[in-house]
């Protein structure tokens, strides 16, 4: 295993080493992609301007499977939406094959898809967590009027998962003038590779927009991404980095908000801690109030069920090794 | 205010946004299952998960990104979360419903926890710990009947519920003891004991090695609600005042009293003067005559024999040859038990540093007074004086109650009447140490252990209870612990006590004059801030400042009694001496002016002029 693993380091190492040198991509970035920027703190009164008096709302979602294998689990959901004025709205719920209604569920599914049973329960799982945050979202631009809504991850997944009630959240944050914002912490998408791919040396054909992107920013840097580009579809979006990790992280926008990005940009770099990884703080707020954890389910289903069921049902056997 | 995470049938935790919570306060936690049991605040914490220590994970949050969420309307400060470990006051069959709330209890909740007696039927010790916030609720009579004393401030009002003992509970519950290290409250927290006590006018007799415990002068801040205590305690010296009466020593009692005059003796000594000494004939005369006679008889053995034997026997006159035959009959008597000359002399030697210190002159009777007056005595002497002293009184003492209660009980008349009292020392642990004998030791370990049917307790204080004799340690039922940080007494005290090791860990950060009491009549530990003393030691001044102020009074009088004398001359020093001490009322040496104008002239005050005659001093 040893051996396996110093021949996969030294593919690694020769692959990450073929990447052109921080200057020559910088160059080549700039002449195809778009313009380097620095965000700037912004001050009290200019934050307040730019909100007037709206707040601001983040979004994000847990999601715990507690049990076994398919069918014998049942998987808790959580999405949330934390103002930082007027307090939050939760939406839960909890899904398992063991229920008729969800198996039957789980059997369309498969069945329009044309894919297993359990294909379709992780597919349904996905799509179900998706669906919560939006619809927690919606509500939230409702209820909450903000000005920015922050949602935890890229606006695709929420587009493919969830196109439906995403649409609704587009037409709804468009009428009423609330920017959302998709802050992408793990970057996967290749876009930018995509456009570089004929200056870029053969051995990179693999790589991701993550590994170029890597340490190319100085904190603060981002790139603001040329108008007549289309990364993704409906989109706008923007790398960058915002605290001293060298791992850089992007901005989803709806296109139609394109010239209010900049001013966001500044401000996730207002609430984004130096030394952290690069998210703006309020995404920890709310994800340290979403996550469901491993405990808190646990003592859920052992006060709600008869621990006959739990023990027939739900306990996995492996929770029962002594070692 | 809400029951969080797990809970026992012990301990819960209990959490709030809003409110900090305060050690060692109450709160009632609403479950109705188990009658909504009370909890005291054990342990306190707050934190804010978004401003966590600095670790390689967590950051410091820069202040620009929590000033950009204020702009936004959400303050990080907000997400405080307060939590208190509580400990249930009573153990639960089962544990507290998790979720329930808590809230701080109203007067008639605490009253029976707190207050076992009104402040008329008990010492007013203090105020407990943690009650500020319910103070509110206190009625009428229990208010500012302890203010407190805050070094720097002054008197400060009584915030909380006043901590009253139930002295009459002492009857099934004897004895006390009052533990800390130096600097921890402890000679304060035993003054105001007393001051209670005398207020009571329990007869109570006090060893005061420290010579600290007088209670003549009212302390600054009472001058408008003074108490006289100077009726209700005298105090005598050890040797001056009060004394030993040679002829109610008992050998035990001799034997000790020597060994605590000169540290330890030896077996034959001891065995010497057991011999020698005739109880409860012998008086000091006759004991010390018998005892240098016979060091004669030693010292001139072979002389008297030889002298007996020889012609010139017949030539002595008849005293002389009495003093012969009386000190030959003692050689016979006492030669097989004594051994040598040099056990008596040290013997001797023990007795007459005893002599000298006066312990023999006088008798006790003023104290058996005092106390039939229900007063408090101070008896006051150096260390080793006191510790002969304190066992005798205390035997004697106790005795005479134990006499008229066991006269009573079996319906005897005839025994004088003597009140119960309290035995009070400071360094207990000198008086009855463990490991080694003391000559109070073996009375004070009586009195602990039977004291409680004659209505005789035992006040004991120490900074050392893990040297203090362990029977007796064991038998003090209520015990006052300051700061204390030798590991050792901690140890000591967790074991005599049942303070809890979260109260242990306190111990070496307790304020001064703050106290766990850990009382059988309260059944658990309670923290009590002692109150401001009435009264105050005459130590109290910093014995630097004292000194600052010594030096310069006596100067700055000698100088304005001087100023009007000069110009003076050396001759006219001398002549005018005795007006000059007349003046400032007491003595004053020659030199001692002579030195005082040479400091006025490096001042610049005087000029001095050399004279044939001497010097002269001018006034500038």
């Amino acid at each position: 295993m040893q051996q396996e693993l110093q021949n996969l380091n030294s593919e690694l190492k020769e692959k990450i080493r073929s990447i052109p040198k921080r200057d020559q991509l910088l160059l080549k970035i700039k002449s195809k992609i778009g313009k380097i920027k620095v965000a700037k703190s912004l001050t009290d009164s200019e934050v307040k301007k730019l909100f007037n008096n709206k707040p601001l709302v983040g979004v994000d979602g847990s999601i715990y499977t507690y049990g076994a294998n398919f069918p014998y689990n049942i998987t808790f959901y959580k999405a949330l939406a934390k103002s930082t004025t007027q307090g939050n709205l939760e939406k839960n719920r909890i899904f398992t094959p063991l229920s008729d209604s969800c198996y039957t569920e789980i059997e369309q599914y498969a069945a329009e898809n044309k894919i297993s049973l359990e294909a379709a329960h992780s597919k349904l799982k996905e799509e179900t967590l998706a669906t919560l945050e939006v619809e927690v979202a919606i509500q939230a631009i409702k209820e909450f009027g903000p000005r920015v809504l922050l949602m935890d991850g890229g606006f695709l997944r929420y587009g493919s998962l969830a196109p439906e009630k995403w649409q609704e959240l587009k037409t709804l944050a468009l009428q009423n003038d609330c920017i959302a914002v998709g802050v992408i912490e793990e970057i996967g998408t290749f876009e930018i590779k995509k456009i570089l791919q004929d200056e870029l040396p053969l051995s990179c054909k693999n790589s991701y927009d993550r590994e170029l992107l890597f340490g190319l920013f100085s904190p603060g840097e981002w790139l603001q991404v040329y108008e007549n580009l289309v990364l993704k579809r409906g989109y706008y979006t923007c790398f960058g980095r915002l605290a001293l990790n060298p791992q850089a992280c992007a901005w989803d926008f709806f296109e139609e908000h394109r010239e209010y990005a900049e001013q966001i940009i500044d401000y996730l770099y207002t609430i984004t801690p130096r030394q952290s990884r690069g998210i703006p703080l309020w995404i920890d707020v709310v994800d340290s109030d979403v996550r469901l954890t491993k405990n808190m389910v646990e003592l859920l289903l052992t006060s709600s069920l008869d621990p006959e069921l739990m023990e027939l049902l739900l306990r996995p056997t492996r929770d029962k090794r002594d070692y | 205010m809400q029951v969080v995470g797990y809970t026992t049938q012990q301990h819960v935790f209990i959490a709030s946004r809003k409110r900090k919570f305060n050690i060692n306060e109450i709160l009632v936690i609403e479950d109705d299952r188990h009658n909504n049991p009370k909890g005291e605040v054990i342990e306190t914490q707050s934190f804010n998960r978004f401003v966590p220590l600095s670790t390689e994970k967590n950051a410091l949050v820069d202040e620009k990104v929590l000033q950009g969420l204020r702009q936004v309307g959400f303050s990080i400060d907000e997400e405080e979360i307060n939590l208190a470990k509580v400990r249930l006051l009573e153990e639960l069959s089962s544990p507290v419903k998790v979720g329930v709330s808590a809230r701080l209890p109203v007067f008639e909740e605490v009253e029976n926890l707190f207050l076992k007696k009104r402040p008329e039927e008990g010492l007013v010790l203090g105020v407990i710990q943690g009650t500020a916030e319910i103070a509110s609720t206190l009625p009428e009579d229990l208010r500012n009947v302890a203010p407190l004393y805050q070094k720097d401030q002054g008197i400060l009002p009584q915030d909380g519920f006043p901590f009253i003992f139930d002295y009459a509970e002492m009857d099934s519950y004897p004895h006390i003891g009052i533990f800390g290290g130096s600097g921890s409250g402890k000679s304060y927290g035993l003054r105001v004991f007393l001051e209670e006590i005398m207020i009571k006018e329990i007869p109570t007799i006090v060893f005061d090695p420290h010579y600290e415990m007088d209670f003549s002068q009212t302390a600054s801040g009472f001058e408008d609600k003074v108490v006289d205590f100077k009726s209700r305690f005298v105090t005598l010296m050890a040797g001056k005042d009060v004394g030993i009466d040679f002829t109610e020593l008992s050998p035990d009692d001799l034997v000790g009293i020597l060994k605590a005059s000169g540290g330890n003796i030896s077996e034959a000594m001891d065995n010497a003067v057991r011999s020698i000494f005739e109880p409860q004939k012998d008086t000091l005369a006759s004991f010390t005559n018998r005892l240098s006679s016979l060091i004669d008889a030693f010292d001139n053995e072979t002389e008297i024999k030889r002298l007996k034997n020889s012609d010139n026997w017949s030539k002595l006159d008849v005293r002389e040859k009495k003093r012969y035959e009386y000190l030959e009959e003692l050689l016979l008597k006492y030669k097989d038990k004594v051994g040598h000359a040099s056990t008596l002399k040290g013997i001797a030697w023990r007795l007459n540093k005893l002599q000298r210190e006066g312990i023999f002159t006088k008798d006790i009777s003023e104290i058996e007074n005092s106390l039939q007056q229900r007063k408090l005595v101070v008896v006051r002497g150096s260390i080793w004086l006191l510790k002969v002293f304190a066992g005798f009184i205390a035997k004697k003492l106790y005795n005479k109650r134990r006499a008229y209660r066991d006269a009573l009980h079996t319906g005897k008349t005839g025994e004088t009447g003597f009140p119960p009292f309290i035995i009070v020392t400071d360094e207990a642990h000198n008086f009855a140490p463990t490991g080694f004998d003391a000559p109070a030791k073996g009375v004070f370990k009586e009195i602990a252990q039977e004291g409680r049917k004659y209505g005789v307790f035992l006040i004991l204080a120490t900074q050392r209870p893990s040297l203090l004799d362990d029977t007796i340690t064991a038998q003090l039922n209520t015990k006052l612990v300051f700061r204390t940080v030798r590991s050792t007494d901690i140890h000591t005290i967790k074991e005599e006590t049942d303070i809890t090791s979260e109260e242990g860990a306190r111990l070496p950060y307790l304020s001064s004059g703050t106290a766990f009491i850990s009382s059988a009549i309260l059944g658990r530990t309670i923290a009590v801030r002692i109150r401001a003393a009435r009264t105050t030691s005459p130590h109290s001044q910093n014995p630097f400042d004292e000194l600052q102020e010594w030096a310069g009074n006596g100067d700055d009088k000698l100088w304005s009694v001087l100023e009007d004398y000069l110009p003076l001359s050396g001759d006219q020093i001398h002549l005018y001496h005795d007006e000059i001490q007349k003046k400032l009322e007491e003595p004053v040496d020659v030199n001692k002016i002579f030195t005082l104008l040479e400091e006025m002239e490096s001042q610049g005050k005087v000029k001095k002029e050399d004279t044939p005659f001497g010097p002269s001093y001018h006034k500038v």
